[in-house]
């Protein structure tokens, strides 16, 4: 590429810039990217890897090479981009430059859905094109030194670091590299291109490569790779990562030329690195009396730290640190020092049996910590406010190869103590997160952790005086530190004014519908605010339903029989509420509203028919009238249930349009309610739908997880170590995870798998669909290219829905909800195994729940506990369980 | 032409005719995609002043059981946005330079890439969009983008929407305003709504000068068609039209639409009114 065709593509850059900032202005930008969830790690994925990566790209055409596909297009770009993956690249880069490359943002958007990290190959140049990028899914940008004078290279850098992206800093010659190095860039591309006269030579960018990489970058060789020769020569130089396009895209098969670079690329041996976990851990520091230490565990933190360097003022005696650690259960104990001998270390262990140790005022990990590291679980090294991301990151990665398990960056110099002022690094933090799990430390408060947390996404967080009131450890603001160090950035765990979580929610629906939601939400906001509408609730909760509902653990002998070693599975028995399941929490509170609303028509939708007959009943008793729309394959299905409404005194009405099933007896039931919209209230099932039903349905459930928290204090005296509820539309999986997603119990969501994993055999919108609007959310769906909704399957009627609740979609969008599947055949034979080895009938849909808990069984250790929700009774499902299973 | 002219061109142009601008709807694909463009050839040569160009989609949870049935019917021969946008194309390249809008819901715009789809739409020759679940000022994105492309909106106004929800509407509508003067899904009626003359009266008189208002939603006789005509600036037929083609065929639907076509004349009073673009 000559320096003209440069000039004139920055040009044309500069001027898609100001054309796509009138579409979206860089604050919608910024704010759109808040919701999103961390990008992918690109540049780690390279430095970590065991052999040189390949980053294979996509591109329609280009200026050297013309045209290189024969069918340019968005879904040729994405296919080619799929077999890249398929063949072993490690990271992929997506042409979005338009003019002389025909690429297109939209080949960005769906690259970043195959599942690796993903390069923008563009002309950024300026702060919108690296949010841009973010926005539209990318996980790096490109930043091309030539056309980045000055400054603006080190503040575009830093700008990516602040979206949360990796910058892949390009360079062609020596000074290039000089100002990526000054820039502190971490990830150095070199490209072997001589812009002046187009040509390629590998051979002179060597010397390039190795001197980036003796720097401390990670390091990419671009261009003048042809073969696994080339690979081979770039790695000798200290490459990473090879990043090929035209070559592959030559080729007639480029999904069978990239697997060739990926079987010839050399091993290597990565720096030493840490696993990155989905949060941040929270440290509680300088605890000195048994109030701070009932505090922290109260609170639920990950680590409390007892400092015994006599310079601080916090710091305890060894004796009185054993004393406060026998009142501490569930976080891990750590040891603070600074710059202590090996001896002081070993005798403090001695005497404490603490098993962590937090080692500050080191500039270099000592070299005695190798004989203690294999006696302890964990060992914080602590990083003194480094000058710069690389030097940190050698610095961090130095103490991991001598066994540190975690690292804190300290705004205070080595000379100081913690607490010694020096505010939190966040600049060096947030891009040094990037690549290497880093705590960070230094000022923090419960007012500014969730905002740190946001920007650096570090590992650890910790606090000291920030917990502290006149002087001693403040329970409340303990509590409030673990709390909001664990808000879940993306904004997943609480509903935005705008009825999104994260980017998922919002409102999608006829104009008519508007005014009723908005009439509703505002009821909904008045009447819980309301202490005798949630006297009311707590009543019926407790008189009508028959709560609280028990948790019970399965027998030991039953799980010693399914491999067990130990661990307890507790079921949540949301089976034992009135009419069957968990469905009638959510139906009592939203008849009231509409009693409250004053509206005397009921409508609502039912798959497997337990929303149906809670709505039937909780109409019943509040003399509401009461039409459930029920599609006609779900009617027979579930007879009872359909009789039961009858009995109750509620018209059930066939939807026949449709395959018969829940998601047309939804679509039937908002007909209606556009229809009848001013005296009808829709009390709809799941917590799906438009604003403010997820939210509205979701507190309503609540009251399971918030049950099962206190329940699981009182029998183990800590949260569970996980969490697990099917999820289909997920009221029941919402209702149990939400008081636990500021808990450190993972979340663990089980779909339906039904008969497979092809399109239409299951009911895995979180695993297997994509974005898209449905009954009035955007939320993951099962759908086809073109954006039809395809039909589910499931065994069980309750899961059989293409969409899921938007707060479900933002946690496992944000990693803090793991998903995973259960088929048809695991369900049935969980219900038949529970039912013989418990005496329990599960519905089909929890069985999910249950047998995603049973195949998590062998592998867990002693003292695990799983809390699953079993939100339903099986009784419903006999005419089904009769014809799948074989009788007695 | 940039599509919101040629929107507001149509209007204008019946206006002058002194007539009240006639909105066709042809659902795209139904039953199979030769006989959607001989219907929507049929709905031109019958003097429908704009085409709307409706798109199948798995959920249409506004449309009643004509337009949701023949969806089906359209969705199981292969249709959707693709044989959407190809009928448009098509359209444009048998010399047909009426203003063609395309009404779908929002999921298949998003589903290949929402920049892609509309670059698509406007270079098949579309003009404007209607997608009944997204309401005005929901994604200020989508509404600069069409803009930018030149493809006109139109968004809904319903009998129980606010003043200020319909000032939103008739401000975001780069197209037509869009009102739906009942409760309920589309589908044809017996009689028109009570009060449907006063809400398209309200709605024309906050819209003045900005932008034309037409009202569909259940017309399906020329009796009803005049008994609207002085009352807005364009009437939309869809359902009734709908089950012509299922039933007769395109040509019959022709025909229907020619004696609605009857009853489209302004009555002189009304006629001062003017509809400025």
């Amino acid at each position: 590429m000559t320096q003209t065709l440069l000039d004139e593509l920055l040009v044309a850059a500069r001027r898609r810039a100001r054309a796509d900032a009138r579409i979206t202005p860089l604050r919608e930008l910024r704010r759109e990217v808040e919701r999103l969830p961390p990008a992918r790690r690109f540049e780690a994925t390279l430095r970590r890897a065991e052999r040189v990566s390949l980053i294979a790209e996509a591109k329609r055409r280009s200026p050297s090479a013309g045209e290189l596909r024969s069918a340019p297009g968005s879904s040729a770009v994405t296919d080619i981009a799929r077999g890249y993956v398929a063949a072993g690249a490690a990271a992929l880069s997506i042409l979005t430059e338009p003019t002389r490359f025909g690429g297109s943002d939209d080949d960005l958007v769906a690259a970043s859905r195959i599942g690796v990290p993903v390069l923008r190959k563009d002309f950024v140049v300026d702060r919108f094109g690296i949010w841009q990028a973010r926005a539209l899914g990318a996980d790096a940008v490109l930043l091309i030194v030539r056309a980045l004078p000055g400054d603006l290279l080190g503040e575009l850098i830093e700008e990516a670091g602040h979206a949360g992206l990796d910058a892949l800093v390009e360079v062609h010659d020596g000074a290039e590299l000089d100002r990526a190095l000054a820039a502190d860039a971490t990830l150095i591309g070199v490209n072997a291109r001589n812009l002046a006269t187009l040509d390629v030579d590998l051979e002179a960018s060597l010397p390039l490569l190795e001197r980036a990489a003796q720097a401390g970058a990670t390091v990419v060789a671009e261009s003048g790779i042809a073969g696994p020769d080339d690979v081979e020569r770039a790695a000798a130089c200290g490459a990473d990562a090879v990043l090929v396009g035209t070559s592959l895209l030559r080729d007639s098969d480029p999904a069978a030329a990239a697997r060739r670079l990926v079987e010839g690329a050399p091993r290597r041996s990565p720096p030493p690195g840490l696993p990155f976990l989905p949060r941040a851990a929270v440290k509680v520091c300088g605890t000195r009396t048994e109030a701070g230490v009932r505090a922290a565990n109260a609170a639920d933190t990950d680590f409390i730290g007892f400092v015994l360097d006599p310079r601080s003022p916090r710091s305890v005696e060894v004796d009185r640190a054993t004393d406060l650690m026998a009142g501490a259960f569930g976080p891990r104990l750590v040891l603070v020092f600074r710059s202590p001998t090996a001896d002081e270390v070993a005798r403090a262990l001695d005497r404490t049996g603490a098993t962590g140790i937090q080692l500050a005022g080191f500039a270099t990990p000592p070299p005695w910590l190798g004989d203690l590291v294999a006696r302890i679980e964990t060992v914080i090294g602590v990083l003194h406010r480094p000058e710069s991301v690389r030097a940190a990151r050698a610095e961090a990665e130095a103490w991991i190869g001598a066994g540190a398990t975690d690292l804190l960056l300290e705004g205070a110099p080595a000379g100081a103590g913690g607490g010694s002022g020096g505010g939190a690094p966040v600049d060096i933090g947030r891009r040094l997160n990037r690549t290497v799990p880093a705590g960070i430390a230094g000022g923090l408060d419960p007012s500014s952790v969730a905002r740190v947390v946001r920007d650096v996404r570090p590992a650890l967080v910790d606090a000291a005086s920030g917990l502290e009131r006149n002087g001693s450890p403040d329970a409340r603001r303990v509590a409030a530190f673990v709390r909001n160090a664990r808000r879940e950035p993306s904004g997943a765990d609480r509903v935005s004014r705008d009825g999104r979580f994260g980017r998922f929610g919002g409102r999608f629906v006829p104009e008519t519908l508007i005014p009723a939601l908005d009439d509703l939400e505002a009821a909904w906001a008045e009447a819980r605010r309301d202490p005798a509408f949630r006297a009311e609730i707590e009543r019926l909760q407790r008189e009508f339903i028959g709560r609280p509902t028990p948790v019970f653990p399965i027998p030991e002998a039953a799980l010693a029989g399914r491999g067990g070693r130990g661990a307890t599975i507790w079921l949540k028995r949301e089976d034992l509420a009135h009419t069957g399941a968990h469905k009638i929490n959510n139906a009592v509170g939203q008849t009231l509203l509409a009693k409250r609303m004053g509206k005397p028509r009921v409508i609502a939708e039912t798959g497997a028919g337990q929303h149906g007959v809670a709505t039937a009943t909780a109409c019943a008793l509040l003399g509401l009238e009461c039409v459930v729309y029920m599609g006609s394959t779900d009617i027979e299905r579930q007879a009872p249930n359909v009789r039961r409404m009858g009995l109750l005194g509620a018209e059930v009405r066939p939807v026949v349009t449709g395959n018969g099933t829940l998601r047309d007896a939804l679509n039937e039931a908002l007909r209606d309610w556009v229809t009848n919209v001013g005296d009808t209230f829709y009390v709809l099932g799941s917590a799906a739908g438009p604003h403010p039903y997820p939210d509205m349905v979701a507190t309503l459930q609540e009251v399971i997880g918030r049950e099962a928290r206190a329940q699981m204090m009182t029998a183990i005296g800590r949260v569970p170590d996980a969490v697990i509820a099917c999820v289909g539309g997920g009221s029941n999986a919402i209702g149990i995870m939400r008081p636990f997603i500021d808990s450190a119990a993972r979340l663990i969501g089980v779909e339906a798998g039904g008969r497979g994993d092809g399109l239409g055999d299951n009911a895995a919108s979180l695993g297997l669909g994509a974005p898209g609007v449905l009954h009035g959310a955007f939320t993951m769906l099962t759908q086809d290219a073109a954006g039809q909704v395809v039909e589910p399957h499931s065994v069980s009627a309750g899961l059989d829905y293409p969409g899921v609740g938007p707060q479900l979609a933002a946690l496992a969008e944000a990693g803090r909800m793991e998903v995973v599947r259960a088929t048809d055949a695991d369900a049935l034979a969980t219900t038949e195994w529970l039912a013989r080895s418990c005496g329990i009938i599960p519905a089909l849909e929890s069985a999910h729940a249950v047998a995603a808990a049973l195949d998590m069984l062998p592998a867990l250790p002693p003292d695990t506990h799983l809390l699953v929700n079993l939100s339903g009774r099986g009784d419903k499902d006999l005419g089904i369980l009769e014809h799948e299973l074989p009788g007695p | 032409m940039n599509g919101p002219r040629r929107i507001r061109d149509a209007f204008t142009g019946a206006h002058a005719e002194g007539r009240t601008a006639l909105v066709a709807y042809i659902l795209s694909g139904f039953p199979t995609d030769a006989d959607a463009l001989a219907a929507a050839e049929a709905a031109l040569d019958a003097g429908a002043d704009l085409l709307e160009i409706g798109v199948p989609f798995s959920d249409p949870l506004a449309d009643g059981p004509t337009i949701a049935d023949a969806g089906r019917v359209a969705l199981a021969g292969g249709g959707g946005l693709p044989s959407a946008t190809r009928l448009v194309a098509t359209l444009r390249e048998r010399g047909r330079t009426q203003p063609l809008m395309v009404m779908t819901y929002l999921n298949p715009l998003l589903a290949a890439g929402e920049h892609e789809t509309l670059t698509g739409l406007r270079e098949a020759g579309a003009d404007g969009l209607i997608v009944p679940d997204l309401p005005a000022g929901a994604s200020p994105r989508f509404e600069r983008r069409a803009a930018g492309l030149g493809l006109g909106l139109s968004f809904l106004v319903a009998p129980n929407t606010g003043p200020s929800r319909i000032e939103a509407a008739i401000a975001a509508s780069t197209g037509f305003v869009y009102v739906v003067p009942l409760f309920g899904v589309t589908g044809a009626r017996d009689t028109v709504a009570a009060g449907a003359g006063e809400l398209i009266a309200l709605v024309r008189s906050r819209a003045a000068g900005r932008a034309p208002v037409a009202a569909g939603f259940g017309l399906s006789t020329a009796a009803q068609v005049a008994g609207l005509a002085s009352v807005a600036d364009g009437l939309i037929i869809g359902s009734a039209l709908v089950a012509a083609v299922r039933d007769e065929g395109p040509a019959a639907m022709g025909r229907l639409l020619r004696t609605l076509a009857t009853g489209t004349s302004v009555r002189p009073s009304a006629s001062a009114r003017s509809v400025r673009s």
